[in-house]
């Protein structure tokens, strides 16, 4: 059986599939989606409450009159954006590094551990707090943070993969056969370590997803225009006795796609590891 | 290891335990008022934020005060005048005042304490209002006489700004001033719990009469949902500012609350660097000026807690000139303007830089949208106060700011700093105008109460009416919240002059 | 062992170096100074200018950093210029409650996540199995902030026995008093504090754990002595309880550790959801008011927390496993 129709066939996975497919055509197709300007300000339409389908405004207005539906779908895009851009440079970043140290050794491994085991000595936000007090906030910045600071786990268990296939057959085969140093790290051992890099990148992006919406949260995150989920919320958030609805829906987006990522993460891991699948 | 069966009778026992301890009743003569923040210390001389000033206030005094209709009222000085060429104030003390260590307090006293702020290598951040203190002599025990370097009008508002410290214990104890403090004021240091409270004693010998309350209790509570709920789950009694909005009416209807308003001494505005591309032709910021729905964000932002904006002098002091209106909301109006400076469909870029809090962000979305519409590219950057200060004062990387100001009690200290080419807030807009230059240092000498001050002001206004270099937003209108039973307690516009009658508050049945 | 503590020390050291430099530079190239901050409006930029020389804040960088370096190693973090006080002093204040939240989230979490992980592994596929796994997958994925507003706002609102914000007395209070006066009194008010937000903290752990506990116990009983003991006839609940739980707890024990020095650090925003008294909340604070003192120690702080609990952690390995030897 094909390693796709496994996926198809988990539920797990199946279901964040469906999820984060979801929400990948809802922010390609967003212009085509939302019935309002998200950006449009009406403020003698504020804290609206939500009206169902139907209604003019599903689900309620925010504090400025803005039409929450609209803000939500527009917002698919930032999230999808710093979630695909953070983990794929702290992917890139970590592979890169991983791989090195744990295929050349010595003390250059000894260099790279250390420097990510520092990374590693910090909460991940506070360091994206502390980064992004010093490059500034905004949306391009958060990613970085947040990039910078997933990098460690993935240099980890590129590392943990890249030793343990080290001394594999079809590696030591490759070597005898004389290929090149890079093209051996690259070629057959990423090959191999490419299972579980998915299963970890696709978790990584629901870790991502919370980070940049806790950034936004602290208002360190994106800056307005751009909609953003975590920013939505901290602004909801004074409403939240007499228009709890923007609280709600805006985390409860936050909530689905992480759970998208989780569960499509853990489909994975079922598929490519069987061992812990009965 | 404790077995599951006993782990669960622990966990009802707590539970039930919880359930059977419920609230805590108000303890009938705490007074407990919600604060936004912590103070960094209790040293007045070197902790100058609002926030640090609300505990100090009550603990401290000044010469005199100002009450909340900018009026002047006695307090450590009973009474003062003016020499007749107005290079000398003199200022006759209350006597029998003792600080709460039981030291009296005496003319000593002021001098130690103006000489302190005035010495550069104490680093008192407030030094420059009292740059024009040459001498402070003391006359008698209980008199004492200021000469000043040049006639200063104004010097009185400034005086009325800094407590006055007990000479041998500020000395003795150093640094430490700032968890010890001592002063004449109603309410002494008991104790301070870092990051939750700071707990204030009833002076007894208050030469204004004991406190109604025996402790008042500041509590530190960043967040205004979280403050608002405290109220109304009678973890605290009153408080002033970050009040949401939307929800003074539903407490104004419930008899449990009273919400008290009065005006503020401030107004959110747009500043505009004045010298950006675009920015520096006045017409241009005319036309932004005109885009701002003042009626609609007092109405709907504020929930009509405030006053469109006019002009920079807020309208309860005798110099607003009252011939001014707001600029009107009109498109039309801003098109027209940007077309007779060059920019019929708009064309260019701008960028917003707003302060943090919600009504500052609001007012930056709600322009944003409105320069679109006359096709100029907005940009929205909210920022904490520590980079936008920097960004304000210290670079001219910046367009339009909105920001706010508080504590314009008289024209020379809404103006001078602001507008005057030399002025120590002018950087940011860089706003420069002989004429405004001469009215200001005129006004610095005219006595305040003259008609040639009026008429000073008056044009100051127009002036900054025409040319723009802020577009007044709003003056917002200051707003408590307390329980019913709390009495005695007065707003003030400036939320740390608010408690020092701390003395006259009161908890009733 | 001990030359194993000793050589784990000496690593920890140069990555706290590292970390110093990093927070130093962090806050040092952040744009706004501490001073004018501080001297608000009304004072001009001489002022301001004067001030901070008084403060040797005018000084380059790396005399700044070695200053404040030999000061440290001598044990004096230096004072908060925003606080006026020694940041230790601010910092060990803060700490206990800090300790308390993080402690209780990872209690609260362990005490439900371990059992739900081990319901689901010994009644593996059915739908007790799917339901806890559903429930630890929704704890994972809910943001903890969000959750903090929705517990304010679902519970805490109407529910007057939950306070909406901040600290009363600690625990450690509460049971000082407990001890002298023979009431639980503040102990129960602590609690009554405490909960909410150590939901908040501790679901995404708690959910952690429950997913290592099931699958680390699957993986055990599926072990050989497992069939072994199973095959001599003990009774099911003994071999799950006696033999195999042991030996699966260890991976879990990692977790549940490791999660104790993110917890403390990572709780910044739950903090500021409750208005909770805190080092993050502090840490945070201190980066507004660029208060590099108090950052610098307080990240470093968190830091040799971190480190020191997983030394423990490691270290703990050797008492449930004997077979591990440190080298």
């Amino acid at each position: 059986m094909g390693t796709v129709s496994k996926i198809l066939k988990n539920r797990q996975a199946l279901i964040g599939l469906i999820i984060i497919s979801i929400l990948i055509l809802t922010a390609i197709f967003a212009h085509l989606i939302m019935p309002h300007n998200p950006r449009e300000t009406s403020l003698f339409q504020r804290y609206q409450s939500p009206e169902g389908f139907g209604g003019t405004f599903f689900l309620g207005t925010d504090n400025l009159g803005r039409d929450v539906f609209s803000r939500i779908i527009i917002g698919t895009r930032i999230t999808l954006q710093v979630g695909l851009i953070a983990v794929g440079l702290s992917l890139f970043a970590g592979v890169i590094l991983g791989a090195i140290a744990g295929y050349v050794g010595g003390t250059v491994d000894e260099f790279i551990m250390r420097i990510m085991d520092m990374i590693l000595s910090f909460p991940s936000i506070l360091l994206a707090i502390l980064i992004v007090a010093i490059i500034g906030p905004g949306f391009v910045n958060a990613m970085f943070a947040i990039a910078i600071v997933r990098t460690p786990q993935m240099a980890r268990v590129t590392r943990a993969q890249v030793l343990s296939l080290k001394e594999e057959d079809f590696v030591m085969a490759a070597r005898a056969l004389g290929a090149k140093h890079p093209r051996i790290i690259f070629l057959h051992i990423l090959k191999n370590a490419f299972a579980p890099m998915l299963v970890v990148a696709t978790m990584g992006m629901g870790t991502a997803v919370i980070l940049e919406a806790s950034l936004s949260f602290l208002g360190l995150g994106t800056q307005p225009p751009a909609v953003s989920w975590g920013r939505m919320l901290s602004t909801a958030r004074e409403s939240i006795r007499f228009a709890p609805h923007v609280t709600l829906f805006t985390g409860g987006v936050i909530f689905l796609t992480v759970l998208g990522f989780n569960l499509l993460g853990d489909g994975l891991r079922d598929v490519f590891d069987p061992r812990l699948k009965d | 290891m404790l077995s599951g069966a006993r782990i669960f009778t622990i966990a009802v026992f707590l539970i039930s335990g919880c359930l059977a301890f419920g609230l805590n009743p108000v303890e009938a003569s705490t007074v407990n008022v919600g604060v936004e923040g912590e103070p960094g210390g209790l040293d007045g001389r070197l902790n100058v934020g609002s926030i640090d000033r609300i505990p100090i206030n009550v603990i401290l005094e000044p010469l005199l005060i100002y009450d909340r209709n900018f009026d002047f009222q006695p307090r450590l000085a009973e009474e003062y005048e003016f020499s007749e060429d107005g290079l000398e104030v003199t200022f006759y003390l209350r006597e029998g005042v003792t600080f709460h260590n039981g030291q009296p307090f005496t003319a000593k006293d002021v001098k130690y304490t103006y000489d302190w702020v005035l010495d550069p290598d104490n680093g008192a951040p407030n030094r420059d209002l009292f740059l024009e203190i040459e001498e402070v002599e003391i006359v008698d025990d209980y008199t004492v006489t200021f000469h000043l370097t040049e006639p200063f009008s104004y010097i009185i508002s400034n005086i009325a700004r800094l407590n006055i410290y007990p000479h041998e214990y500020a000395e003795e104890v150093g640094e430490d001033f700032n968890v010890e403090p001592v002063g004449t004021g109603p309410f002494s240091l008991e104790e301070w719990e870092r990051g939750e409270r700071i707990v204030l004693k009833a002076n007894e010998d208050f030469w204004g009469g004991a406190p109604k309350a025996d402790y008042l209790v500041f509590r530190f509570i960043p967040d205004d949902s979280a403050r608002l709920l405290a109220l109304e789950g009678g973890e605290i009694d009153l408080y002033q500012g970050g009040i949401i909005h939307e929800e003074v009416g539903r407490l104004d209807d419930n008899p449990n609350f009273t919400v008290h308003t009065w005006y503020g001494a401030g107004y959110d505005y747009v500043g505009f660097n004045t010298t950006n591309e675009y920015l520096q032709d006045h017409r241009v910021r005319k036309a932004i000026s005109h885009l701002i729905d003042r009626e609609g964000i007092v109405e709907y932002v504020l929930n009509g807690f405030g006053e469109p904006g006019i002009t920079h002098i807020i309208p309860v002091l005798p110099w607003f000139n009252e011939n001014l209106q707001p600029h009107e909301y009109s498109r039309e109006k801003a098109k027209e303007l940007l077309a007779e400076a060059g920019y019929p469909d708009g064309g260019f870029k701008l960028r917003i830089h707003s302060r943090d809090n919600d009504v500052n962000q609001q007012i930056a979305e709600l322009l944003q949208y409105e320069l679109e519409t006359v096709g100029i590219e907005a940009e929205v950057f909210v920022e904490e106060w520590a980079t936008l200060f920097d960004r304000a004062f210290r670079s001219d990387d910046h367009d339009l700011l909105i920001m706010g100001w508080a504590g314009q009690t008289d024209p020379d200290r809404a103006s001078y700093r602001q507008f005057h080419s030399e002025g120590a807030r002018h950087p940011y807009t860089y706003y420069s105008n002989p004429r405004m230059d001469e009215l200001l240092e005129k006004g610095r000498i005219v006595p305040p109460e003259s008609e040639e001050s009026r008429a000073i002001y008056n044009e100051v206004q127009e002036i900054v009416h025409e040319e723009v270099p802020y577009a007044v937003i709003f003056y917002p209108q200051e707003i408590g919240l307390s329980r019913d039973y709390i009495q005695g307690w007065e707003l003030h516009p400036s939320i740390s002059f608010s408690f020092r009658n701390a003395h006259k508050i009161e908890i009733i049945d | 062992m001990t030359k194993f503590i000793i050589r784990r020390f000496i690593n920890i050291v140069p990555a706290l170096l590292g970390v110093s430099i990093i927070v130093f530079s962090a806050i040092h190239l952040a744009p706004g100074d501490p001073i004018s901050l501080m001297a608000g409006e009304e004072a001009s930029e001489e002022t301001i200018q004067l001030i901070i020389s008084q403060y040797g804040l005018d000084q380059p960088f790396h005399v700044q950093y070695f200053q404040w370096i030999g000061n440290a190693l001598q044990g004096d973090f230096g004072t908060s210029i925003r606080f006026g006080r020694p940041v230790a002093d601010l910092i060990l204040g803060r700490l206990p409650a800090s300790i308390e939240l993080a402690f209780t989230a990872i209690v609260i979490g362990t005490l439900i996540a371990v059992p739900l992980g081990v319901l689901a592994a010994v009644k593996h596929s059915t739908w007790l199995d799917l339901s806890s796994m559903f429930v630890a997958l929704i704890g994972v994925s809910i943001p903890n902030f969000w959750l903090g507003l929705m517990l304010l706002t679902f519970i805490a609102l109407p529910i007057a026995f939950f306070p909406m914000f901040g600290r009363e007395a600690g625990l450690w209070e509460g049971i000082v008093s407990f001890f002298s006066t023979g009431s639980l009194e503040v102990f129960l008010n602590g609690i009554r504090y405490l909960i909410l937000p150590a939901i908040a903290l501790g679901t995404a752990g708690g959910a952690l754990v429950t997913r290592l506990t099931r699958s680390s116990l699957l993986e055990v009983l599926r072990q050989d002595y497992i069939y072994t003991a199973r095959a001599k006839g003990l009774k099911e609940s003994v071999v799950i309880y006696k033999h195999a739980l042991k030996n699966a707890m260890m991976p879990v024990i990692t977790v549940i550790g490791l999660r104790l020095g993110a917890t403390i650090g990572g709780a910044i925003v739950t903090e500021v959801v409750f208005s909770w008294p805190g080092v993050g909340r502090l840490i945070v604070d201190g980066i507004g008011w660029r208060d590099f003192p108090l950052v610098q120690a307080g990240v470093l702080l968190i830091a040799i927390l971190f480190a020191f609990v997983n030394l423990i952690v490691d270290l703990s390995y050797g008492f449930l496993n004997p077979k591990i030897r440190y080298e």
